[in-house]
C-alpha cells in the first residue's frame, strides 16, 4: 500500500526521472573512482612494503 | 475529549497525543504495521537510534479504553521527550545545514535497508542540545523498486532553498515563518542571484525544479506515475544534494553583536566577577530548563548548562547564534536559538497552534537576562513594567542585570537620541519588577556600576 500523504509534485517526479540519469551516472562514476583510488592505495602500500623487505 | 495534538494530524498513519499528563504517546494505525515491522526487522531502527539520528521509543500496552477512544490501533509507542521543540525559523545557518545533512544521512541509511523517507519537513528534525535527530518514527515506508523520492520537493523547499537564500541574505530565513511547507521553489529561484544558475546543484534542484513544477502544474501525468527510476538514480540524487549542501559555507555578515565580548566595557576582572556571581546564583536554583535571553555566543549560558540545566541560549543576532552553535556542536544540553524578544516566534499554522509560540513552550525554571535591560528599555522604549510582565510569563526564577544610566554602554545608546527615560533608574526597576517577582538577592558586580538580581516569580 502506498502511504505517502504529501503531494510529491508532478514536476518534482518528472525532474527526478530526467535528471536521475545524469546524477545516477555521476554517482556510479564517483563510486568506482573511490574504489579505484582505495585499491591503488592498497596496492601501493603492498608493493612499497615488499620493496623495503 | 481526546484528540491528536495540534501539530500532529496530517499523516493518517498515526498521531501524537497526551495519553495522560506528561505522557507523550504516538498512536500507530494498523495499515502502517508492515512498514513499522520493516523498520525493526531491517535493523534500521537500531542503526539510526544507535547513531543518535532517530528518537528512541518504548512500546506500551494498548488498553481497551484506548481502542474505544481512538478506533483501530496497531501499536502505542512512547517516544523520548525532546526538552524544547524549536522551529527552522529559529535556527542559524549551520543548524539548518546540520538538520539537512542528518535528513540525507537518514535517507541513505533507509535506502540501504529497503526503506525510504516518505516526508522531509524541516521540523521533523529537532535538536537535543546541538544534535539533530528525526522525531517522527512514522516517516519511513518500504521502498518500492523503481520509485522516485516522494519527499524530494519537500526537502528542497524545507532545506536546500532556505540554505541558499540564507547564504544570499540571512534575513530571507524568515520565509520559513510564513510558508508552512518551506520556501516555494519559484520564489527561491527568483530571489537567488543570477550567479546561482552557474552552480550545477542550484540549477538542477532549484531553478530547473521550479520550471518543472510550473510546466507540470496541471496535474499528474502518465510519466509521473510510471515507476522507472533506478536505485542508482535515487542515490545519485541524494549524493548530489549532499555534496551541494556540504560545500555550502555561510558568508558571515558583519552584525552588531557578533564580536560583543571583544567590544564591551567590562574589564577582564569584572567579567570574571560577573561569571562567579551568576554561577553562585544559579547554584541556589533547581536544575531544569534555563532560558538565557540575549545569550550572545553562550558564555553565561554555559554556566547554567554546567549546573545541569537544559539551556536554551536565545539571541537576536544570527551570527552570535551561529557562533554559539559551532562552539557547542557536541553539546546535548545547550540549544542556541535565534529569537528576537521584541517580536518572539508566534503561534502559527493550522488554528494558529500547529507551531507553538515561544511562550507557549515555557515557562522555563530559570530565566537569565544579562546586559539586556537597557536594550529593551532604551533602544526599544519598553517600560520596566512591561519587561517584568514578559519575563514573568517566560520563567519562574530570574537572574537579571540592571545597568544604570551612568554606564558607558547606556550612554552610547543615548548618544544619538533625546533622553526621554526619566524613569530609568534602579528604584523604579525594583518597584516595577516587585509587582511580578520577589527579590531574593541583590549583588553589585565588582569593578562595575552594574547590579545582578535573583528574583522569584510571585505565584498567581
Amino acid at each position: 500500500m502506498i502511504i505517502a500523504y504529501i503531494d510529491p509534485g508532478t514536476g518534482s517526479i518528472i525532474l527526478q526521472i530526467i535528471a536521475g540519469g545524469v546524477v545516477g551516472t555521476l554517482f556510479v562514476i564517483k563510486l568506482y573512482w573511490r574504489r579505484f583510488k582505495a585499491m591503488s592505495a592498497r596496492l601501493l602500500k603492498f608493493f612499497s612494503g615488499r620493496s623495503k623487505e | 475529549m481526546n484528540i491528536p495534538n495540534d501539530n500532529s494530524f496530517r499523516d493518517p498513519c498515526g498521531f501524537i497525543f497526551m495519553r495522560s499528563e506528561n505522557m507523550l504517546t504516538r498512536l500507530i494505525r494498523p495499515y502502517y504495521g508492515r512498514h513499522y515491522e520493516q523498520l525493526f526487522s531491517s535493523g534500521l531502527y537500531d542503526d539510526l537510534t544507535g547513531d543518535g539520528l532517530l528518537i528512541p521509543h518504548l512500546e506500551i500496552p494498548v488498553e481497551q479504553s484506548d481502542t474505544e477512544q481512538y478506533g483501530d490501533i496497531y501499536k502505542l509507542i512512547q517516544p523520548e521527550v525532546i526538552p524544547l521543540v524549536s522551529y527552522p525559523y529559529e535556527w542559524s545557518f549551520s543548524q539548518l545545514k546540520a538538520a539537512a545533512l542528518a535528513t540525507l544521512t537518514i535517507q541513505k541509511k533507509a535506502l540501504s535497508k529497503g526503506m525510504t523517507l516518505k516526508d522531509a519537513p524541516a521540523h521533523n528534525i529537532q535538536f537535543k542540545g546541538c544534535q539533530p535527530l528525526l522525531i517522527d518514527s512514522l516517516s519511513f515506508e518500504i521502498y518500492q523498486p523503481g520509485d522516485v523520492w516522494k519527499a524530494y520537493g519537500q526537502f528542497c523547499r524545507n532545506f536546500l532553498g532556505p540554505l541558499l537564500l540564507m547564504n544570499h541574505d540571512y534575513r530571507l530565513s524568515e520565509i520559513m515563518l510564513y510558508e508552512m511547507d518551506g520556501a516555494p521553489l519559484d520564489l527561491t529561484s527568483k530571489l537567488l542571484p543570477r550567479g546561482s544558475w552557474l552552480s550545477f546543484g542550484a540549477l538542477l534542484h532549484i531553478h530547473l525544479h521550479a520550471k518543472a513544477l510550473k510546466v507540470c502544474k496541471s496535474g499528474g501525468s502518465a510519466t509521473a506515475k510510471r515507476r522507472n527510476n533506478s536505485l542508482n538514480s535515487l542515490l545519485g540524487l541524494i549524493d548530489s544534494l549532499e555534496s551541494l549542501i556540504s560545500r555550502l559555507k555561510w558568508k558571515i555578515p558583519a552584525t552588531e553583536w557578533a564580536d560583543y565580548y571583544n567590544n564591551n566595557n567590562y574589564s577582564a576582572n569584572a567579567l570574571s566577577a560577573k561569571e562567579q556571581l551568576v554561577d553562585s546564583l544559579l547554584a541556589r536554583l533547581p536544575a531544569g530548563m534555563a532560558w538565557d535571553f540575549g545569550a550572545n555566543d553562550g558564555r553565561f549560558s554555559e554556566l547554567a548548562a554546567r549546573r545541569g540545566c537544559y539551556t536554551v541560549a536565545m539571541d537576536i543576532d544570527p551570527v552570535a547564534v551561529e557562533n554559539n552553535f559551532i562552539r557547542h556542536r557536541d553539546s546535548a544540553s545547550m540549544l542556541p536559538l535565534r529569537i528576537d524578544l521584541r517580536n518572539p516566534s508566534p503561534g502559527n499554522g493550522w488554528n494558529g497552534r500547529e507551531r507553538l509560540s515561544l511562550f507557549e513552550r515555557g515557562p522555563a525554571d530559570t530565566g537569565m537576562a544579562l546586559a539586556l535591560i537597557h536594550h529593551l528599555a532604551i533602544s526599544n522604549n519598553v517600560p520596566f513594567l512591561k519587561i517584568a510582565q514578559c519575563f514573568a510569563s517566560a520563567c519562574k526564577n530570574l537572574i537579571i542585570e540592571f545597568i544604570p544610566k551612568s554606564d558607558s554602554m547606556v550612554q552610547k545608546l543615548l548618544s544619538s537620541r533625546q533622553d526621554i527615560f526619566s524613569n530609568y533608574d534602579q528604584q523604579t526597576f525594583e518597584a516595577d519588577f516587585s509587582k511580578f517577582f520577589t527579590i531574593h538577592a541583590v549583588n553589585r558586580v565588582a569593578g562595575s556600576e552594574r547590579t545582578i538580581y535573583l528574583m522569584k516569580k510571585i505565584q498567581d
